[in-house]
């Protein structure tokens, strides 16, 4: 299992050559000015981080066709759908670490009127909006391969702008927007935090459960 | 040693190098007690297949021509021309009795197999 | 002696193209050409042997250990070449070794390094930036470094001029001095495996129509040719295989060529069969021109 870095290094190595790295970078900037007047679209883009990293690793496994390689390699085919998850894991972790810099940097600055910074709140939103993006993400994957899977989870990314801005607009409406203020100015109940983030864990090792369950029934 | 391989003789491959080998040791310039490439090493040098090494030697060897010795390798006989001579007339003793014995099957006199020997023998090769 | 791969029974089936009982083994320290038309099962054998798809039956063994079973014992003692190289084309070699070494327990560094030396081979390039032979001498490179005891090479030569064919052969040459190696070599182009071979396992429309040592199949096959009065020659019906009519005269494969010869002397003419000539005669069959 301590093999495990280095299926995640190659998700990571594969960016290195292309500029495919600087969109999202942007967009962790992006994310942490955002905070201010739309958290949920901040929290949405750092979703959309995440998606394009992991995307652009499964179009570079498609079109060099990696698979082939590694079902070869003496790899337990679970290890290579864990470390999809983790590499995703890992990718939250550091665009989220961006943001959080890039707030700092930002505020001190004094630019874009931005006063508000990531809130232990506001990273469990975000961990679990990923997590649970990816807990669909993952098995659409696996199940239709990345040819067929592309539109069905662009799409999936798009509902779910579409449900934060919902989610935003009725948290305001809902009890004076009172709930959407708490969690936007951290104050959220540790208790909630943790178990939100928990629950959202367990569903993301249902995923995990799934996707392995699912590629050991496809043939390459 | 010197061995060249015709791809295009009809000769089986194992047996033109059989043949080479052995005639360098009958001429001598394979001498007795001298070693030879193992299987695999002549197989890379002739670019052939290590079956087709392992025969030629398998059959130099029946032939008493060769020894092997297991994890050492191979090398010239103990090079007693007589000794050579005698294996020689055996092998030969034993292809003529199943040549006999076929001919006694077709029911053939012994006057005409001599005929037949007489044909073959002085026909050339 | 214990056989590096057996097959037995094997059988998978696609709609449209079934691979029947399918049964070969290949011994220790031997190459075997596995040899047949494009489309006749080859890469799909292949495949099963590594397990990529499942078999429908039969049984594979590598090393005497089921290849589902004991998959990931089985994938350390093997080395593979395919045709297309499935690796990250914009990481260079050095990357690239990094990310698969780790997955080999007998992984041995300098011997990487002196194969890459050997195959003239830079660590530092861009796999994208390699030509088609260079990616395939990397494989290979990959394959030799970690104790494989069975290399298993699919097509590596398809779309490759003889200049690197030959390097390729070369190279394998080398890699048959070592007695406790093994290659299962498959391609379409047999030429490559005329001297190196020493088994041949023909597979045609999915079903496997020989394996043998490769001097038997290249003593029984034998090419005749003649005049076209021959076909007409009571004593040569039944006796050949694949003629290939024309005008002027006829060729054919036969598996009794001194029965022939003595038969019909020089009304016929006996040549050396090559794999290529028993490959086409035995796959295309009785053919005007």
């Amino acid at each position: 299992m301590s093999k495990l870095i280095h299926l995640v290094r190659r998700d990571l190595m594969v960016h290195k050559r292309e500029r495919s790295l600087v969109v999202p970078a942007l967009l962790c900037v992006a994310a942490a000015i955002f905070l201010e007047s739309t958290p949920g679209f901040a929290v949405g883009l750092i979703t959309t981080v995440v998606y394009h990293v992991v995307v652009y690793t499964n179009a570079y496994d498609f079109k060099y066709n990696v698979q082939l390689g590694y079902r070869s390699l003496p790899i337990p085919r679970a290890s290579l759908i864990v470390s999809r998850y983790l590499s995703a894991l890992l990718i939250f972790i550091l665009s989220t670490a961006i943001s959080i810099l890039a707030s700092a940097a930002v505020r001190t600055a004094g630019l874009f009127n931005v006063t508000r910074g990531w809130t232990l709140s506001l990273v469990a939103l975000a961990f679990c909006t990923v997590g649970l993006y990816f807990s669909v993400y993952f098995p659409i994957y696996f199940r239709l391969g990345y040819m067929k899977s592309r539109w069905a989870t662009y799409f999936l990314l798009l509902s779910l702008y579409t449900g934060l801005g919902a989610l935003q607009g009725l948290g305001a409406q809902v009890g004076g927007g009172a709930v959407t203020a708490q969690i936007f100015s951290g104050a959220v109940d540790a208790p909630v935090l943790a178990a939100a983030v928990l629950g959202t864990s367990a569903v993301l090792a249902l995923s995990m459960f799934v996707s392995i369950k699912i590629d050991q029934g496809r043939e390459l | 040693m010197r061995i060249v391989i015709s791809n295009l003789s009809r000769d089986p491959i194992y047996k033109q190098i059989a043949d080479q080998i052995r005639d360098a040791i009958i001429t001598g310039a394979l001498e007795e007690g001298e070693a030879l490439p193992s299987i695999r090493a002549l197989a890379k040098e002739l670019e052939v297949s290590v079956i087709t090494t392992s025969r030629a030697y398998e059959e130099l060897e029946k032939e008493g021509f060769i020894t092997s010795v297991p994890g050492k390798g191979s090398f010239v006989a103990g090079h007693n021309a007589e000794l050579i001579r005698e294996k020689r007339l055996h092998l030969l003793e034993e292809q003529l009795a199943e040549a006999i014995g076929s001919a006694k099957q077709m029911g053939l006199s012994l006057e005409e197999v001599t005929a037949i020997v007489r044909l073959l023998y002085e026909g050339g090769d | 002696m214990e056989a590096v791969l057996r097959l037995e029974g094997v059988t998978k089936h696609y709609p449209g193209f079934t691979l029947q009982d399918v049964s070969f083994r290949l011994e220790r320290g031997f190459v075997m050409g596995l040899i047949g038309p494009n489309g006749a099962g080859k890469s799909t054998t292949i495949k099963l042997i590594m397990n990529l798809i499942k078999r429908d039956g039969g049984i594979i063994e590598l090393f005497g250990l089921d290849n589902v079973k004991h998959e990931l014992a089985v994938k350390e003692r093997v080395g593979f070449v395919y045709d297309t190289i499935p690796y990250y084309g914009m990481l260079t070699i050095a990357e690239m070794k990094s990310l698969i070494a780790p997955f080999y327990r007998r992984w041995d560094e300098n011997l990487f390094r002196r194969y890459l030396k050997e195959f003239d081979l830079n660590p530092h390039q861009v796999i994208d930036n390699m030509s088609r032979g260079m990616k395939t001498k990397f494989q290979l490179a990959v394959a030799l470094s970690h104790d494989a005891e069975l290399i298993i090479m699919d097509e590596p030569t398809s779309g490759l001029d003889p200049v690197f064919r030959s390097e390729l052969l070369d190279i394998l040459y080398d890699v048959i001095t070592d007695a406790g190696k093994s290659v299962l070599f498959s391609t379409h182009i047999t030429t490559d495996l005329e001297k190196i071979a020493d088994y041949i396992t023909f597979i045609n429309q999915g079903q496997v129509v020989f394996s043998l040592p490769k001097d038997d199949v290249l003593e029984r096959y034998v090419l005749v040719k003649g005049g076209p009065e021959v076909l007409n020659d009571p004593r040569v019906k039944g006796h050949l295989i694949g003629v290939r009519r024309g005008q002027m005269g006829f060729s054919a494969l036969t598996t009794e060529a001194d029965a022939l010869e003595r038969q019909l002397g020089d009304a016929v003419t006996l040549e050396r069969a090559s794999l290529d000539d028993i490959m086409v005669f035995l796959v295309r069959g009785e053919r005007n021109v």
